[in-house]
């Protein structure tokens, strides 16, 4: 003890002193100069005369509050600035692919993720090993759902594709685990059967409260029918308008249908399969809003039926604008589309056989789907958020030789995207670079690069585009087409900021 | 020689005199004594050590050699002894008359009594009038003063206080001439019957020099006689040992006496009800005294407790057979002390009879006393939304105060928060003081909040207005000891004179307006306890500051440094202010008067030193110098105008041109000829408050406390504008008169405009009843101690996360924040269950057991946490929503690999028995990692890891065993002792001294003549007097 202190008393001696002394030096200048200053004698003569005049005085007074005034309007505190997350790219993703018999499943993850990843899925030896690769496989055995599970670099930006072409070509994206899904499309009276996939990848059991739009209103079923328990990583399969999971009778006699699948707690994956004589197609997942954009309108002779859904209590007013492959058009004229509430409502648009984006603007939040029909199959596009140098890349998994991929730039702003192809080993091929004029939609055919006719893509929006609006029509003679609009892959996660105090923060 | 009745021959009269320098009155005596009316028989007469003439005055009067020569340090009892054992006392007395039953007396005499010419006679008429008494004595009038009465009859109360039955200074109109028994006489001029006096024995040596003439008279009664006052027999006494006229040789003990006189007298059962009262009044007498600053008065009166108690038992001894109280009980004044009560506050402020009404009236009469009675009334209608919740207040910048004062108590004391995460920062130093103001309001903290938060304006309005009374002109005309106590207030009767005229109109005005200013009713609206307190106490502060640099008092530097300590407790910038404002002010002020700065350091020393650990605190996080009591909450945006008018903007302030009145007479006071101390004094303030203001808000903080600087400011120069606008109402010129009416009218605007906007528009603001059931807390479990994490999302956007306990936070608990790793980690686990990006799994790490949303029905994350898949829903109502992590928590884990098993612990020391089981297991004590832990297996010290970055954990051995946790707490019960220590030292400083505890209760202050003589230090003021 005595020697730490003698330690401490050597080391810090000399600095501590020299420290006293410097700091008492400046004291005894500073009270020195004051006292100089308090000296009417003594302090300089302008500081005697000042405070001596009134006058002199009150107008300095008088400036230092108007300076004070200047001061406070600049250091103003900001109108309780809003605080921005962090942006965090993801390190875990699902997704369910609702019945794989008979399908090619794709996968595909961008490239430029570092780290390490696995990715794998129940049944299957897979999978992808390193971001920017694609993997699919022809599934003949085990048909049922797969779940595809990625952590680390492998799961930004996971994209499942599953491809049937049972009764018609299908295509559809698994999809990631949420709370809220919607769908719209053909309804039982206007198919074959209308199949609802619910899957639950979790370890818990999961309700999920489903509710459906037909044209003639809400469907209504008795109290406590609409809750479909799915059980820990299980799928469940409910026949729309047959099952009293969905709705019975009550929803045989639809038309159309637009499905709400809602997670009561946990979150689980959805998927609708529409078969009719005419071809199936899977319905593409996608969200009310108040402004969508439905990309994909194939070109082509056949019946484009434009489906609107509206949640809400209230009628929506709904203006359409066309993007064709000549520029902007109104498929409507000036006439807003009425689409009463609670209700799905087709809108037979005639669009003369051109590729196009349809964009809705409507007064309350509206679903919006467009059926296409050409020769014997039919397709289902729905609205997607568009991509873009802030909102992200779009990745598609499924690319054949007949893929023809539709982009549309909104009216306000051209855009620009690099196409790049990748395989099992990774890129392939040269990435070629497309531009889209303002309110223009364009189709783009891409060879496939060598070493095989299946790929993904990677459509990455290039630095200063606009939002672009992506499709994917796959056509393959006498299989029909299959329909998919191209969301944002998720790539990343906007952590909340977080404040943590010991009381909590007053409401109010 | 034979004037007198003949029946009175048969007394012989044996007169004791003893001097001890006592030539300054021994002639009169002397004369008086030999030209009695009725001569005495015999005179014996001793010194003790006399060094002046009176010995040689004596021995003329005795005759060489019959003058008994004593030594100096003989008492007086003993010389009466020793006198009386002379052979002089018994010298046959030659008379024939009635030789069968002649009566021997002893006259006792002091040197400085000198008896009337017909004193004995008198006495000796009465005693044969009165065969039973056996004891008589005459009445005292005073020596210089021969209309003032003395003494006729003295008594002893239970506490050992001596009562003469008269008001001091009482003139002898013959209103107590009754022949009455007493309890006791004094012994100047006493006459005893010889053989009663050899009956008991004389007096007591034992008393020194005091109270033994009482003592004399109990055993008297004792023993079965009676004591007699003879008014109509007078002697006149100087007291000189008494009033110090003289010096004893001996300490002249007169508390211990009386209380030996009690002690040794009461029978055993009286003495056990009494000795427990008077052992209390001795400590409170003694505390009393060291309030006073009188330290060597307190320790006498110990002492002299100390010595009646040593030598009671002796006494008691010597006498046990005789002891009674019977006799004299009924002479002993019962709560003499409550009695007197009243003079003394009556007998301060009214010297001369009044006609005016009662008390009550005319204090209700006082222009403060109205002021501050309106203000409460307005504050009462203002805040009446807030007194109609009618409890705990919460919401705004006020942590709802739950519990009672013993739970701010303990959380003082404490050297660990079990809040949240878990703290070891010392609680903030308010809660000291809402701790103690709880205390005194039954111990409901909640009540002190809302006495606050009512009467924080009305009091405000008083300490400013007695501010202006007491500054009134810089630098104050009034002495040190006149500023001292806040309450006292002098009438003002003759001092509104012309010059000084206006001065209470003024006085009002500035309390009004300082009262309610719009940063006064915006704390209040907002619950900012801190602000309210530092705008009550900051005209106390400035009127002490201001005795602090302008007079060489000693009180008042540590009254600044303490009122600036609990303004600092409550918001800490009011220090910095204070340094900033009293260092200039120092040069202005104080100019080169000596000790200026050393007592401007005691005063703005004081504060950082007395809250120690936590100004470490403040020194190591600077930003929360300008935070101040309460959690940070909303601050408003006011307007750059708005600022520079003094208002913070927000709830509770009126629109901003309210204060252009006070502003505008604020900048005219700066074209004064006169009172410019006064109004650069307020200037400086402002000048000094408004950038501040703007740096708090710029933050942004709640910048109260600087605007209330600025505005105090203003308001001290605007009132030096008033005094000259009230002065100039009566000046001859048409023209004055109209512009001081202008003045006036613009400057009384503010406050009635604020008064009247504010009881309009009432205080509605953030703050709300308290809901107890806001937080469903009493769902958890209290032996593992599973927490809640409670989120919301903010309007910012951002999301609140916060971790409670088994209660909710208490005022003073918003600071207890955990070390930034805990708090990072927190931060991140919050956000990415909320994102989605992480699981409910990572929660349970921090013992989160429950996660709690507010009011579900509006806020996005309750979507967010449905999705969430290890989180299960547990239920959700209007007010919440309550979700439990799937992987059970609580605050002591043992984990074994993923396994997770919650132990039974206390709030913050833990014993949990665990059981034996693989090797590698830990146990994770969810609070954050610190040396302040200790625990042990068995006994043996845990080796201690830090887990996860944060947490506390120990290794657990694969054989378990008993865990034990214990947290150390010695170094912050350290601080806090010594803190209270350094408070009791630093309040009693700031007392006032003791001249101005003694000074009202001088019976000689108010009298025609001034004694020059000084108080004889042994003897006290509250104590009789006695020669």
């Amino acid at each position: 003890m005595a020697s730490v202190y003698a330690v401490a008393r050597r080391v810090l001696g000399p600095p501590a002193r020299l420290a006293y002394r410097l700091t008492r030096a400046a004291a005894r200048a500073a009270g020195a100069y004051a006292v100089r200053l308090s000296s009417a004698d003594t302090r300089p003569g302008w500081m005697n005369r000042l405070p001596a005049n009134r006058f002199a005085l009150a107008a300095l007074v008088v400036l230092a509050v108007a300076a004070l005034y200047g001061v406070a309007s600049f250091a103003r505190p900001a109108a309780s600035a809003p605080r921005h997350g962090t942006t965090v790219p993801v390190t875990s993703a699902y997704a369910a692919c609702p019945d794989t018999h008979g399908a090619r499943v794709s996968a595909v993850t961008p490239p430029g993720a570092r780290g390490s990843g696995q990715a794998s899925v129940a049944g299957a030896p897979v999978v992808l090993t390193t971001p920017g690769t694609a993997w699919s496989d022809d599934v003949t055995k085990g048909a049922g759902p797969w779940v595809f599970g990625a952590q680390g670099s492998l799961a930004p930006g996971l994209t499942v594709e599953q491809t049937t072409s049972d009764g018609g070509l299908a295509g559809t994206r698994c999809v990631q685990p949420a709370t809220d899904l919607w769908f719209a499309g053909p309804g039982p009276a206007d198919a074959d059967g209308v199949s609802l996939y619910l899957t639950n990848v979790d370890d818990r059991p999961v309700t999920a409260l489903v509710t459906a739009l037909s044209p003639e209103g809400s469907i209504e079923t008795p109290e406590g029918q609409d809750e479909v328990p799915v059980g820990p990583h299980s799928t469940r399969l409910v026949q729309v308008g047959v099952q009293v999971e969905g709705f019975g009778q009550a929803a045989a006699d639809a038309k159309l249908v637009a499905l709400h699948v809602h997670a009561l707690t946990g979150r689980l994956s959805a998927a609708v399969r529409v078969e009719r004589k005419k071809g199936a197609d899977w319905l593409p997942e996608t969200a009310p809003s108040r402004r969508v954009v439905v990309p994909g309108v194939p070109s082509g002779k056949g019946r484009r039926r434009l489906l609107i859904a509206v949640p809400g209590q209230d009628e929506a007013k709904v203006t359409v604008q066309g993007m064709a492959r000549d520029g902007a058009f109104a498929p409507t004229g000036e006439r807003a589309l009425e689409a009463p509430a609670l209700a799905v409502t087709p809108f037979d648009l005639g669009l003369g056989g051109k590729p196009a984006a349809l964009r809705l603007v409507a007064d309350r939040p509206i679903v919006a789907a467009l059926v296409a029909e050409k020769g014997d199959d039919f397709g289902v596009t729905a609205a997607v958020p568009p991509l873009g140098a802030g909102t992200g890349t779009g990745l598609v998994a499924d690319d054949r030789d007949t893929t023809t991929l539709l982009l549309s730039a909104p009216p306000e702003h051209a855009a620009a995207v690099r196409l790049t192809q990748l395989m099992t080993q990774g890129p392939a091929g040269t990435a070629k670079d497309v531009a889209v004029p303002a309110g223009h939609t364009v189709e783009v055919a891409m060879p496939p690069p060598a070493g095989g006719d299946d790929y993904g893509l990677v459509i990455a929006p290039r630095p200063g585009s606009g939002p672009v609006y992506a499709a994917r029509l796959l056509e393959m003679k006498k299989k029909g087409f299959t329909l998919l609009p191209v969301p944002p892959a998720r790539m990343t996660a906007v952590l909340p900021p977080v404040a943590d105090s010991p009381v909590p923060w007053p409401r109010g | 020689m034979k004037t007198v009745a003949p029946q009175l021959d048969r007394h012989i009269v044996t007169a004791v005199l003893v001097t001890h320098d006592g030539a300054r009155w021994l002639p009169e005596t002397l004369k008086a004594l030999l030209t009695q009316s009725h001569p005495v028989d015999r005179l014996v007469a001793a010194d003790t050590g006399s060094t002046d003439a009176g010995p040689a005055m004596l021995t003329e009067v005795v005759g060489e050699g019959n003058l008994i020569t004593l030594p100096a340090r003989t008492r007086y009892a003993d010389a009466v002894a020793a006198t009386l054992a002379h052979p002089a006392s018994t010298i046959e007395v030659p008379d024939g008359a009635s030789g069968i039953d002649r009566v021997e007396w002893i006259w006792l005499l002091h040197d400085d009594s000198a008896p009337a010419p017909d004193a004995l006679e008198r006495l000796l008429t009465t005693a044969e009038a009165h065969p039973p008494a056996t004891i008589l004595g005459p009445k005292l009038r005073d020596w210089d003063d021969r209309r003032v009465l003395l003494e006729a009859g003295v008594a002893i109360d239970r506490t050992g206080r001596r009562e003469t039955g008269l008001d001091p200074r009482e003139f002898d109109q013959g209103q107590h001439d009754t022949i009455r028994e007493v309890m006791a006489v004094s012994s100047a001029g006493m006459l005893v019957r010889r053989d009663v006096w050899d009956e008991l024995g004389g007096l007591d040596p034992a008393f020194g020099l005091f109270r033994d003439d009482v003592d004399l008279g109990w055993r008297a009664y004792a023993a079965g006689h009676r004591v007699l006052i003879a008014p109509d027999a007078v002697a006149f006494h100087a007291e000189a040992a008494t009033r110090g006229a003289r010096r004893v040789a001996f300490p002249a003990d007169d508390r211990r006496s009386a209380l030996l006189v009690l002690l040794a007298n009461l029978p055993l059962s009286a003495l056990a009800l009494s000795l427990p009262f008077i052992v209390a009044t001795c400590f409170l007498r003694a505390a009393f005294f060291a309030a006073a600053k009188r330290p060597g008065a307190a320790g006498a009166e110990l002492a002299a407790l100390r010595g009646a108690l040593f030598r009671a038992p002796r006494l008691r001894r010597a006498r046990r057979p005789g002891l009674t109280a019977s006799g004299v009980n009924r002479f002993q004044p019962r709560w003499p002390t409550l009695r007197r009560l009243p003079d003394v506050f009556v007998g301060r402020g009214a010297t001369l009879p009044s006609p005016e009404p009662g008390a009550l009236y005319r204090w209700l009469r006082r222009p403060g006393v109205l002021m501050t009675l309106a203000l409460t009334l307005v504050a009462l209608v203002a805040e009446r939304g807030l007194l109609a919740t009618g409890g705990r207040l919460g919401g705004g910048a006020l942590v709802p105060a739950w519990g009672g004062a013993s739970d701010l108590w303990a959380e003082y004391l404490t050297g660990w928060h079990p809040v949240g995460l878990g703290s070891g920062t010392g609680a903030p130093p308010y809660a000291g003081v809402l701790a103690v103001l709880a205390t005194l309001l039954f111990g409901k903290p909640w009540l002190a909040v809302l006495v606050i938060l009512v009467a924080g304006v009305p009091l405000a309005g008083l300490t400013a207005y007695t501010a202006a009374r007491r500054l009134r002109g810089l630098p104050p005309r009034t002495s040190p000891a006149d500023q001292a106590p806040t309450g006292r207030r002098r009438s003002s009767v003759g001092r509104s004179t012309s010059t000084r005229g206006g001065a209470v109109p003024v006085a009002v005005w500035a309390g009004v307006t300082y009262a309610l200013l719009p940063v006064a009713t915006g704390a209040v609206t907002t619950g900012r306890l801190g602000t309210i307190v530092v705008i009550v106490l900051l005209p106390l502060i400035g009127v002490f500051a201001t005795g602090t640099l302008t007079t060489s008092s000693r009180h008042t530097p540590w009254a600044a440094g303490l009122l600036l300590a609990v303004a600092m407790a409550f918001a800490p910038l009011t220090w910095v202010l204070a340094v900033l404002v009293g260092l200039p002010a120092r040069y202005a002020l104080a100019g080169h008067r000596p000790g200026a700065g050393r007592r401007l350091a005691v005063a703005l020393g004081v504060p950082p030193l007395l809250l120690l650990p936590w100004t470490l605190h403040l020194l190591a996080h600077p930003s929360g110098f300008l935070r101040e009591a309460g959690p940070r909450a909303a601050v408003a945006r006011p307007g750059a105008g708005a600022l520079v008018l003094l208002s913070p903007g927000g709830p509770g302030t009126p629109v901003f041109w309210v204060t252009a009145g006070l502003a505008a007479a604020g900048l005219a006071a700066l074209l004064l000829r006169r009172r410019r101390t006064a109004v650069l004094t307020g200037w400086l303030l402002a000048i000094v408050g408004m950038p501040a203001a703007i740096l708090v808000l710029a933050r942004p903080d709640w910048p109260g406390v600087a605007l209330t600087f600025a505005a105090g400011g203003v308001v001290l120069a605007a009132s030096g504008m008033l005094r000259v606008a009230v002065a100039k109402l009566r000046s001859p010129g048409l023209v004055a008169r109209a512009g001081a009416v202008v003045v006036l009218a613009v400057a009384a605007s503010t406050p009635l405009l604020a008064a009247g906007l504010w009881v309009v528009h009432g205080a509605h603001g953030p703050l709300a009843r308290a809901n107890p059931e806001e937080f469903p807390l009493v769902v958890e479990s209290h032996v593992t101690r599973p927490r809640f994490l409670i989120i919301s999302s903010r309007a910012d956007g951002a999301v609140g996360a916060t971790v409670m306990r088994e209660r909710e936070p208490i005022p003073g608990e918003e600071t207890a924040e955990p070390p930034e790793p805990a708090r990072r980690h927190l931060r991140a686990a919050v956000a990415g269950l909320t994102s989605g990006t992480g699981g409910a799994s990572a929660l349970s790490r921090f013992g989160v057991g429950y996660v709690l949303v507010p009011d579900p029905g509006h806020d996005p994350l309750t979507a967010a946490l449905d999705a969430v898949p290890d989180l299960q829903r547990l239920g959700r109502t209007s007010a919440f929503g309550l979700w439990q992590p799937v992987t059970p928590a609580g605050r002591l884990m043992l984990i074994d690999g993923r396994t997770v098993t919650p132990l039974a612990a206390g709030p913050i020391d833990a014993k949990v028995r665990i059981p034996p089981g693989p090797a590698g297991r830990t146990l994770l004590l969810a609070e954050p990692a610190s040396a302040g832990w200790h625990a042990a297996v068995d006994g043996r010290p845990a080796r201690s890891r830090t887990l996860d970055g944060w947490a506390q954990s120990y290794d657990v051995p694969a054989s378990g065993g008993t865990f034990t946790l214990h947290r150390g707490m010695l170094l912050r019960h350290l601080w806090v002792a010594v803190q209270g220590v350094a408070l009791v030292l630093i309040v009693v400083l700031a007392l006032p001294s003791a001249a101005w505890v003694e000074r009202p209760r001088g019976r000689r202050r108010r009298g025609g003549h001034a004694r020059t003589t000084k108080a004889q230090p042994q003897v006290e003021a509250m104590s009789g007097v006695e020669s």
